[in-house]
């Protein structure tokens, strides 16, 4: 098989970063898992007059093994690029953006200094914002905006919580941070950690920046640029403890998203949004698992659902590519007859996701269920997280069955093309993390490797009340009558538009600050001596010449209106003065 | 309407409009295709019923029931093609200036010499016509 050189990168991309993260698992099981020790190297760049420059690195379990798992997924999107951006001219610049991501988000996972920090945490804002609009269409663009500005305000955000920590004197996470002004510090955290991973109210860029290609929307919504906020939350944890009132509005937050993500998925027809607002959901399990106060579960947890949420996004990524960029559930269907592969791996990633036994969701959604059974987590929220459990369920199955098995609108299948090996390949290395993931991590992991706190009857609910989304979204698939016709009514247009917060994060932050922006701009930047001194003249002199041009066009029509002004002036006043 | 409105439609036109609208809402509502016939034959049956309506004040009346039905009943996600306006793969792919061609190396015209060839003539052609209906062009470095 002879490769040209356009596909010569994804492929050299795709076996650097499969060895290193197979460096990283070997690296971190066998010289950090077994010690059970955390390695802090600080890197002085220079010191001059006792100020010290310095970038501090950790090594420890978590930093490497979600290394290990950013690598693991980011060489399978470089070898699902070789197909799915087969015609793409710009290949190069592609990769480039995706390395540069995979390298930002490295730098956020390994460096526990808040300044630093900031550079893995802006360098993922920016290399998303151009990863979004890498399709140049209108449509690209907003989205990319929504994206942009929102994680715009969580920078703002964590440069505040630097200007605090000036006080505390320290800015290396974990390590005895406290001192005055705590509790705004955490909210500032948790508050800046929010916008990225797009908790209430900040959520309408994560279902819009689907307009990104697919293997873009894999790498982002699987394990990088969502999971930097709830990573951030977990290494800032040892000082979030000492401010519960921040933990209890981040699990009532993070609980609110599940719900919301979850209702709005199951109105949702496109296949990639339902995907992305199961992405959300889960994030909002997350958070209320640190919430709770079970860090290392919601660890746990983002990376297992890294593993089956990447495979999802690449057998949705192959579906599209196969029915000619097709990705509403109305037009896909009968794709087990044209698709088997990814069909099957698509059904292995849902259940994954529902948490089947002994699958990777399995063992993380059983230990945050069971969490927050045995913690101080108030009843309600326990009922919303298990309806946010059983509507895993109902948008999990709808994604089978209206986009898999459901019948297809489109024309025939033999229009639609096979996936090809990289695909296959690819989709082939995530299916074994997807299905072994969670029992590899437990077994290596012993904090996280199962406890018993809830007794029989509490496994017994949390069984009964999960699995009736899955009875529920049957009967509601197969039982739905003909004849009862189905009119949206003003509670579906709420719970289907993510309870309108497209418009409380989307046209009102965004043009709000937009707004304010160019305020600033024109009142602190520019000022009342430039809008009106260089500015002003500038642009009374642009137009008094543009309107000198427009009389010395030789243009008839302007000479008549011209002649007709004057004709009606000089009448008033010979009508004023005689 | 959000953009200007620059023609009359007739009552006719306006009645299809709605048919067509319609139609595509059904195709916005249901997965069956079983279930999508089904309501299309009752929507059609529903029109066909005041086919020859002989009063045009009634007549207006039905249809403007029908609008505002229609906009009562709009789907949340509408039903789009993918690179239909509208659809999430429309302008996707922007299309390719003819100009590009023009900064084609000779050896890479080589590969298509009856496209370009074609194409060779069919721009001579062109500028003729044009400079013979607006003279000659003062401005060389054009493309």
């Amino acid at each position: 098989m002879s490769l040209n050189k356009k596909l010569m990168i994804p492929i050299l991309c795709a076996v650097f970063l499969y060895c290193v993260a197979m460096f990283l698992w070997v690296f971190g099981v066998y010289m950090v898992g077994s010690t059970e020790q955390s390695y802090m190297v600080e890197w002085q760049f220079f010191s001059l007059c006792s100020s010290v420059w310095s970038l501090p690195i950790i090594v420890d379990y978590i930093s490497v093994i979600f290394s290990c798992f950013v690598c693991l997924i980011s060489g399978s999107v470089s070898l699902f690029s070789m197909s799915y951006m087969e015609g793409e001219v710009y290949m190069k610049r592609f990769m480039m953006l995706i390395m540069a991501f995979v390298g930002s988000m490295n730098l956020l996972i390994f460096v526990p200094s808040m300044i630093t920090i900031l550079l893995g945490w802006d360098g993922l804002g920016i290399v998303s914002f151009a990863l979004v609009i890498y399709y140049q269409n209108k449509k690209s663009l907003a989205a990319g905006m929504l994206t942009v500005l929102v994680n715009r305000v969580g920078d703002a955000l964590l440069i505040l919580v630097i200007c605090f920590l000036v006080n505390w004197g320290e800015w290396r996470i974990g390590y005895g941070m406290t001192g005055s002004y705590s509790m705004l510090v955490c909210f500032l955290v948790v508050v800046g950690a929010m916008t990225k991973s797009a908790q209430i109210p900040f959520s309408a860029w994560l279902p819009a920046a689907m307009a990104a290609p697919t293997p873009v929307s894999a790498l982002v919504h699987s394990s990088t640029l969502v999971t930097a906020g709830v990573y951030l939350v977990i290494r800032f944890y040892s000082t979030l403890i000492e401010s519960q009132e921040v933990l209890w509005f981040l699990s009532k937050m993070g609980v609110l998203t599940l719900l919301m993500a979850g209702l709005s998925a199951c109105y949702e027809v496109d296949l990639k949004k339902i995907i992305a607002l199961s992405t959300l959901s889960q994030l909002g399990l997350m958070m209320f698992t640190v919430g709770i106060g079970f860090p290392l579960v919601a660890v746990f947890h983002l990376l297992t659902h890294a593993l089956f949420k990447a495979l999802l996004f690449l057998c949705a990524g192959s579906i599209i590519h196969s029915t000619m960029d097709s990705q509403d559930g109305r037009i896909l269907g009968s794709l087990n007859y044209l698709l088997p592969f990814s069909s099957s791996c698509l059904v292995l990633s849902s259940v994954a996701l529902c948490g089947m036994p002994f699958l990777s969701g399995f063992y993380s959604k059983d230990l945050i269920l069971e969490g927050a059974f045995s913690g101080f987590s108030g009843v309600l929220e326990i009922v919303i997280m298990l309806m946010g459990a059983g509507l895993s369920l109902i948008y999990s199955l709808r994604i089978l069955l209206v986009g898999v098995f459901g019948q297809s609108y489109g024309g025939g299948l033999s229009m639609y093309e096979t996936e090809s090996g990289y695909v296959v390949c690819s989709i082939c290395v995530l299916s074994i993390g997807a299905i072994m993931g969670g029992w590899l991590l437990q077994s290596v992991w012993v904090e996280v490797n199962g406890f018993s706190l809830v007794g029989v009857f509490g496994k017994l609910v949390i069984s009964v009340v999960t699995f009736v989304g899955l009875f529920y979204s049957f009967v509601n698939f197969f039982l739905s009558k003909i004849l009862s016709k189905k009119n949206p009514s003003g509670v579906s247009w709420f719970l289907s538009g993510m309870w309108f917060m497209n418009l409380a994060s989307g046209s009102f932050l965004a043009g709000v600050g937009l707004k304010l922006g160019k305020t600033m701009h024109l009142c602190l930047d520019l000022g009342w001596m430039e809008v009106l001194g260089g500015q002003g003249v500038f642009s009374v002199l642009g137009s008094g010449v543009s309107l000198s041009y427009l009389t010395q066009k030789g243009s008839l029509l302007v000479y008549i209106r011209m002649f007709m002004v004057m004709l009606i002036f000089l009448m008033v006043c010979i009508n004023v003065f005689y | 309407m959000s953009y200007l409105q620059t023609k009359v439609l007739s009552h006719a036109q306006r009645v299809r409009k709605l048919y067509k609208d319609a139609l595509r809402e059904m195709y916005a509502h249901y997965y069956e295709r079983a279930h999508v016939r089904f309501w299309c034959v009752m929507l059609r049956a529903k029109f066909d019923e005041h086919k020859n309506e002989p009063d045009m004040r009634k007549a207006k009346q039905l249809l403007l029931e029908g609008e505002k039905k229609l906009q009562e009943n709009r789907h949340p996600f509408p039903f789009k093609f993918p690179h239909s306006p509208g659809g999430v793969a429309y302008g996707r792919h922007p299309p390719t200036p003819d100009w590009i061609l023009d900064t084609w190396h000779p050896l890479e015209k080589a590969q298509y010499p009856e496209y370009f060839a074609r194409r060779d003539v069919r721009k001579r052609e062109f500028i003729e016509r044009w400079e013979k209906k607006y003279g000659k062009s003062e401005d060389s470095h054009h493309h």
